[in-house]
């Protein structure tokens, strides 16, 4: 089992001057007690970063080392860091030290690429060269199970996507869980034997092949092994690449996720740009329309006094006609005579009566048609009702278009500190890598079912050769026979296993909850699905739905434990903050609990989530040792062991 | 008296306000703007008048291509014996009264109405 020992660091993180914790060796809960922003998640990454050579931020992004060089140190013109872990694993003593450094000549490193770093681990006298290292790392605390050691509120967070099976994070946790449970090593055993299997049936197609008899079967058996290696050589190869493509997915989610309120923020000011887009076209359009209606406009504004000149003209027009009418009618009785009909009138009669009728009535009639003429030629247009409409139209797409303005102004703004080139490839490859993921799992599929086919074709092929085969071919067939059984069984009891390690992770982890928890009596227990979610049983046995975030936390915190109890590999816990989400009665109940899920428990936490001597009284005898860190200033902090 | 002209001349300021008039966007082009003041000038009764200092902007004929405005003249003004001095001083007094509507925030829809 892996112990922790001491932990010392230099120019990493806070940690200016060399700064060290010592871990006690009996079983127990070391607690470092420190506000934010003192030093807390970089203690947690000094033991990443001892392990794995890497340290990670907020999203569990990983952050680039010239980063973490002490801020302090640089100003001063010293870069890099060192980190020396001493730890014992099953009685063997070793010691780990990582550092990084400028390379020479670099006076002053921009970036990662500006160092070089150097990995030592002493195991014992000895130094291990760097393969013997590389693998005994691996071996002591591989990187994939990392998370079930060394982990923060966020990390904890992440075992929700358990519950989600067609979540490739969710995948990615329950895989790495049956690695820590060591699964995946009986399950290369079962691809082992299945290997074999093949291998056999191919010898015995072969040797079927050598007999006139059994020649036709043995070839067909041939090609029938061998189309079924090609295609689990495809689907091993798009495996690969799957796997590829999902860490890059992770990548490109990762982040995409740290610039997600940069998404938003484009997303609102690509819609407001094209809408913009669509206002200045509709301006344009009723703008024209306008232009051509505004030509009739003097025609509208006219309409009213045309109108009044008809009417006003008719008038006189008829006035003129009736004086007309009554002159002639006053002619005929004042001389006995009418000049319409026909009753004979004297030419000095005639003369008398053309003198005399009023010339203004002729003339009257004939002006009053001449303006009736000129007032019928003007063609009447009443545009406005148009008008008015486009005008509207016109004035509230301007005011529209100024919103806009302002918005985009303002997104501007708010994307000032965009990489807008990144967030676009960022996306653009994200979808690219989703097109290929699934062009991939398509074939993958494509492949897995002419694997069924081919491995049907075989028993079939199988049955024909067991009931015409000579006995030559009885040492083949029967190799083939009883590694096709093994590989059944091997299936078959990697399956139990599986279940019953199942149901004991389920157990612990029920059993750590009912401690954990402060309803207690409320609930039977935890049950785990298939890919190692646990689901919240109430007493009346029905699945608690919609669990609280505190809840969540809760049942992480059990599965961790569960884990650590049921797992090959055990080592230390060291957990940042992991109290985030619980109130005060979780909080000392998980703290009663530490001493249960690892032998060597090492807390980071600060006062606010938990008072120091709530800790001593919960953990008594079990708390071995209380560090605190100090700020000396923003940029340094200095360990202090308080107990 | 005076003879009649054969083109419709704009003063000065008139000249202005037709600029400031055709910036708006509302009009395809210039003589639309003028016969709208013609008409404006007409609807709100203007005498009979003569223009003072103008250059010339458009032939008569242009102007009024159809005749209508020349004959919608006849018949309000019967006493006009110069149709064009009138059409070209009801352009000009009917520019000032838009361009005063206009600077006190009349639209489009305001000058028809």
């Amino acid at each position: 089992m892996l112990t922790l020992r001491r932990l010392e660091m230099e120019g990493f993180g806070p940690y200016a001057e060399p700064q060290a914790l010592d871990f006690p060796d009996e079983p127990g809960v070391t607690v470092v007690y420190g506000e934010n922003m003192t030093g807390k998640t970089s203690l947690l990454n000094a033991v990443r970063y001892a392990f794995f050579g890497r340290v990670l931020g907020r999203g569990s992004r990983e952050r680039r080392l010239h980063h973490i060089s002490n801020r302090a140190l640089a100003a001063e013109g010293k870069y890099g860091f060192k980190v020396r872990l001493s730890f014992q694993n099953d009685g063997e003593e070793f010691q780990l030290i990582r550092s990084c450094r400028p390379t020479p000549g670099r006076l002053i490193p921009a970036d990662d690429a500006d160092y070089e770093e150097e990995t030592k681990l002493r195991c014992g006298a000895n130094i291990l060269g760097p393969g013997e290292r590389e693998a005994a790392l691996h071996r002591l605390l591989p990187d994939q199970i990392s998370r079930f050691f060394l982990f923060d509120g966020e990390l904890l967070q992440e075992y929700e996507k358990l519950l989600y099976q067609d979540d490739d994070d969710g995948r990615k946790i329950s895989d790495a869980i049956e690695q820590i449970l060591g699964v995946p090593i009986l399950q290369r055993s079962r691809r082992y034997l299945a290997d074999l299997t093949d291998e056999a049936d191919t010898m015995e197609a072969k040797e079927a092949a050598k007999s006139k008899k059994t020649e036709a079967i043995g070839n067909n058996l041939k090609s029938a092994t061998d189309r079924k290696k090609y295609h689990l050589s495809e689907l091993a190869r798009l495996q690969g690449e799957l796997d590829e493509l999902a860490r890059q997915k992770s990548d490109a989610e990762g982040s995409l996720k740290s610039q997600r309120r940069f998404l938003t923020v484009i997303q609102e000011r690509d819609q407001a740009e094209a809408r913009l887009k669509e206002l200045e076209g509709e301006i344009e359009t009723a703008s024209t329309a306008l232009r051509v209606h505004m030509a009739d406009a003097w025609r509208t504004v006219l309409r009213g006094t045309v109108e009044a000149a008809r009417g006003r003209a008719s008038e006189r027009a008829a006035q003129a006609v009736d004086e007309i009418v009554n002159q002639l009618r006053r002619r005929a009785i004042d001389d006995g005579q009418c000049s319409v009909c026909e009753q004979a009138v004297g030419e000095a009669t005639r003369s008398v009566l053309r003198r005399s009728l009023p010339a203004t009535a002729e003339t009257g009639a004939t002006k009053a048609s001449a303006d009736l003429l000129d007032l019928n030629r003007f063609e009447v247009r009443d545009v406005a009702s148009v008008v008015t409409q486009l005008a509207h139209q016109l004035s509230k797409a301007r005011a529209d278009v100024a919103r806009l303005k302002d918005l985009i102004r303002d997104k501007d703004i708010e994307l000032k500190d965009a990489d807008r080139d990144r967030l676009q490839g960022d996306t653009a490859s994200l979808a690219d890598i989703m097109e290929k993921i699934a062009t991939k799992k398509a074939a993958h599929e494509g492949h897995e079912q002419k694997l069924i086919e081919a491995d049907a074709a075989i028993k079939t092929l199988k049955d024909q050769l067991a009931k015409v085969a000579s006995s030559g071919l009885v040492a083949s067939q029967t190799r083939s026979r009883i590694l096709r059984q093994c590989t059944e069984v091997c299936a078959a009891a990697v399956e139990t296993y599986k279940s019953n390690l199942r149901l004991r992770v389920e157990a612990t982890a029920s059993d750590l909850f009912r401690r954990m928890t402060t309803e207690k009596g409320e609930y039977a227990g935890l049950r785990i699905t298939d890919s190692y979610g646990l689901h919240l049983i109430h007493n009346d046995r029905a699945v608690e739905e919609g669990r609280s975030a505190g809840a969540e936390h809760v049942i992480a915190l059990a599965l961790m434990g569960a884990l650590q109890a049921n797992a090959p590999i055990r080592g230390p816990i060291v957990m940042d903050s992991p109290f985030g989400r619980l109130d005060d009665g979780h909080t000392e109940n998980v703290v009663a609990t530490l001493p249960t899920m690892a032998r060597q428990v090492v807390l980071l936490v600060h006062k606010g989530e938990i008072r120091q001597h709530h800790v001593r009284e919960i953990l008594g005898n079990k708390l071995l040792r209380e560090y605190e860190l100090r700020k000396v200033s923003s940029r340094r902090t200095i360990i202090e062991q308080v107990r | 008296m005076a003879s009649d002209k054969e083109s419709v001349g704009l003063s000065a300021a008139s000249q202005q306000r037709i600029t400031e008039l055709e910036a708006k966007g509302w009009f395809g082009e210039a003589a639309d703007i003028a016969r709208l003041g013609l008409a404006t000038a007409i609807r709100a009764n203007c005498n009979m008048g003569a223009s003072e200092q103008v250059e010339t902007r458009w032939a008569a004929g242009n102007f009024d291509k159809t005749g209508e405005i020349r004959s919608l003249i006849r018949v309000i003004y019967p006493d006009c014996e110069t149709p064009v001095r009138q059409m070209e001083y009801l352009v000009n007094e009917g520019l000032r009264m838009i361009h005063e509507r206009v600077t006190a925030g009349a639209g489009p829809e305001d000058l028809l109405g």
